[in-house]
């Protein structure tokens, strides 16, 4: 059998007093779009910055595709495909909005960042057209991110996160802050990513999100987190049902 | 910043009036300002070192002047022992600068390693902690002249001439200062460059995209050190001396000004930096003792009032 993309096992995250991640079990299967819902403060971001290697767990496992990453440093994780974004847009404000995305598309293509060579050679600018045409940013490219609307650089955001063509995606609040327009053209945008991974596998998504009914509409299965313990796991229809989700979450949506 | 903004066309006629200043200098017999403006270059020439880490990177080293401390002495050393043999291969410039470039670059590549597993205010306090190491080491070389430091027993010698000859010194830092410059926007605008600029901002994003930054910032910082140390062996030419004073902290506050005056992160400004600091010093001590207390204001002014240093009002002045 093969490994899963993701496993998760006893993790545990402390913060003084507060235990933001208390003992989590979970397995997201290959390809599947897996929500993390919860209230503010229940411990989704914390999650997914410990996967990214951005925070280190005080116990517990972390397996990307079988390996063990728990103590491993933020780069290699990277190397190994996983990917994410930001819950308040991360740019490189002073950066144009193709060499934000141009990071990740040298590390994708297994290039170091040369001394003498240009930022944007064409094996490189090819990709970095292509992302940027996807997020819907292709006429912006040469502004400073800094310069972005709030939904431009919610936009770029993701794109940065798909730059380096990580294979289990973590998204952060991707909708958060966007208008009805640009949250359909969000919509799209995350159901074409999940198949666009050249070549190989689906691609595997962690969406964290407080829409629900994006939530309902994107996800395979939905993980509830309650004060740091998933509280329950399904199918959107199951978690639409479960009492417990009514009452300790959606109920006060 | 490309070569078609204003700054820049004011940085490029300053540099071509730079190449004509010494002819002009000799016609009016005034062979002091090539002097002076050897010095002013030699600066600008540490300032855009100091540019890469400290505007690009945002790496603020307040002991970078200990880089021009090592490459004074190294190239104290190479002439002392260059003068006891007569001359010699270690007595000529196409020796005793790599050499002294060299070893800034390994002692640069020894103090990052360090500093740079720290930000912000411990960064600031590490690299100004190893400058007065630096400077103390001065102190203590008692060959050398320990406090009071030595004069070059004999100066780099390049082919018939050497450096003790004002015009000779004068076009070799300007060729150097106009190879740094060209360069520092190539190396900006390479891969290399945009990662030292977008870890300034945000390194963890950097990293979260497979790249391993504190690689790269070692690696520019053991540059800006090396290009520093080269400076440090033209200044100790053009002084004809060499002293601990060269590696003080007051040094290295002087290069941070440079670069902050000139607008950190910009190409040209490290030398409207050096050219203001060196012309104002100039200008100012001319007219009182107690120059600094009208130079510190007139810093704070410029840095305050526009945070991209002359470069910025360059900038500013266009927009209007
Ligand atoms: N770096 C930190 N230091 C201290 N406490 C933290 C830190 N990060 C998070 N916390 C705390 O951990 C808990 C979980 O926070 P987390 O950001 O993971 O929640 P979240 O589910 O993402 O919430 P939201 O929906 O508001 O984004 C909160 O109580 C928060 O205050
Ligand atoms: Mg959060």
């Amino acid at each position: 059998m093969s490994s899963p993309a993701l496993e998760i096992i006893g993790l545990h995250k402390q913060f003084g007093g507060v235990a933001a991640n208390d003992g989590i079990d979970l397995i997201l299967e290959t390809g599947e779009i897996h929500a993390l819902i919860g209230p503010n403060g229940s411990g989704k971001t914390t999650l997914i910055n410990q996967i990214m290697g951005i925070l280190t767990p005080n116990s517990g496992e972390i397996h990307v595709f079988g390996q063990n990453v728990a103590h491993r440093p933020i780069h290699t994780r990277s190397k190994m495909g996983v990917g994410r974004s930001w819950q308040i847009p991360s740019v490189f404000p002073d950066l144009t909005v193709a060499e934000n995305v141009a990071f990740g598309v040298r590390a994708a293509l297994g290039l170091s960042a040369g001394w003498w060579t240009k930022a944007l050679t064409e094996d490189v600018t090819d990709r970095v057209d292509k992302l940027l045409g996807q997020a819907g940013l292709r006429q912006v490219m040469d502004a400073p991110a800094g310069d972005l609307s709030h939904a431009d650089q919610r936009k770029l955001d993701v794109a940065i996160a798909l730059s380096s063509d990580p294979i289990l995606v973590l998204l952060d609040e991707p909708l958060a802050g966007l208008g009805a327009d640009e949250t359909t053209h969000m919509l799209t945008y995350i159901r074409k990513i999940r198949a666009n991974s050249t070549p190989g596998p689906k691609r595997t998504i962690v969406l964290i999100e407080h829409d629900m009914d994006a939530v309902f509409a994107l996800s395979d299965r939905i993980s509830v987190l309650v004060e740091g313990k998933i509280v329950a796991t399904g199918t959107p229809q199951e978690i639409g049902q479960n009492p417990i989700v009514q009452h300790a979450y959606l109920g006060e949506a | 910043m490309t070569p078609t903004t204003p700054a820049s066309r004011w940085a490029i006629a300053l540099l071509i009036a730079l190449a004509a200043a010494p002819v002009f200098s000799a016609l009016a017999g005034q062979t002091f300002y090539v002097f002076l403006l050897s010095k002013m270059m030699i600066l600008a020439l540490a300032g855009v070192s100091l540019n890469w880490i400290l505007g690009y990177g945002n790496m603020p080293s307040f002991g970078h002047a200990g880089f021009l401390g090592i490459g004074a002495y190294s190239v104290a050393i190479m002439s002392m022992r260059a003068a006891e043999a007569q001359g010699g291969w270690l007595a000529t410039a196409f020796v005793q600068l790599p050499i002294a470039t060299l070893a800034a670059a390994i002692a640069a590549i020894i103090i990052g390693a360090v500093s740079l597993r720290t930000r912000g205010v411990y960064f600031i306090m590490i690299t100004l902690a190893f400058g007065q190491m630096l400077f103390s080491l001065g102190v203590a070389l008692e060959p050398l002249g320990g406090d009071d430091g030595m004069t070059l027993p004999m100066y780099s010698t390049l082919g018939p001439a050497d450096l003790s000859s004002g015009p000779v010194l004068y076009y070799v830092v300007l060729g150097l200062l106009v190879l740094a410059l060209a360069g520092s926007h190539r190396l900006m605008q390479s891969p290399f460059g945009a990662v030292i600029r977008g870890a300034k901002s945000n390194e963890t994003r950097l990293e979260a995209l497979g790249v391993p930054t504190y690689r790269y910032r070692l690696a520019a910082f053991a540059l800006a050190g090396a290009v520093c140390g080269l400076a440090g062996a033209l200044l100790a030419n053009q002084g004809g001396y060499v002293s601990p004073a060269l590696a003080a902290w007051t040094h290295s506050a002087e290069l941070v000004v440079i670069v902050l005056l000139g607008g950190a992160g910009t190409l040209f400004g490290p030398l409207f930096g050096a050219l203001a600091v060196v012309g104002l010093e100039e200008i100012l001590s001319q007219l009182t003792e107690h120059w600094r207390i009208i130079f510190g204001p007139i810093l704070i002014l410029v840095v305050l009032a526009n945070r991209g240093g002359i470069s910025g009002l360059f900038r500013a002045r266009t927009n209007v």
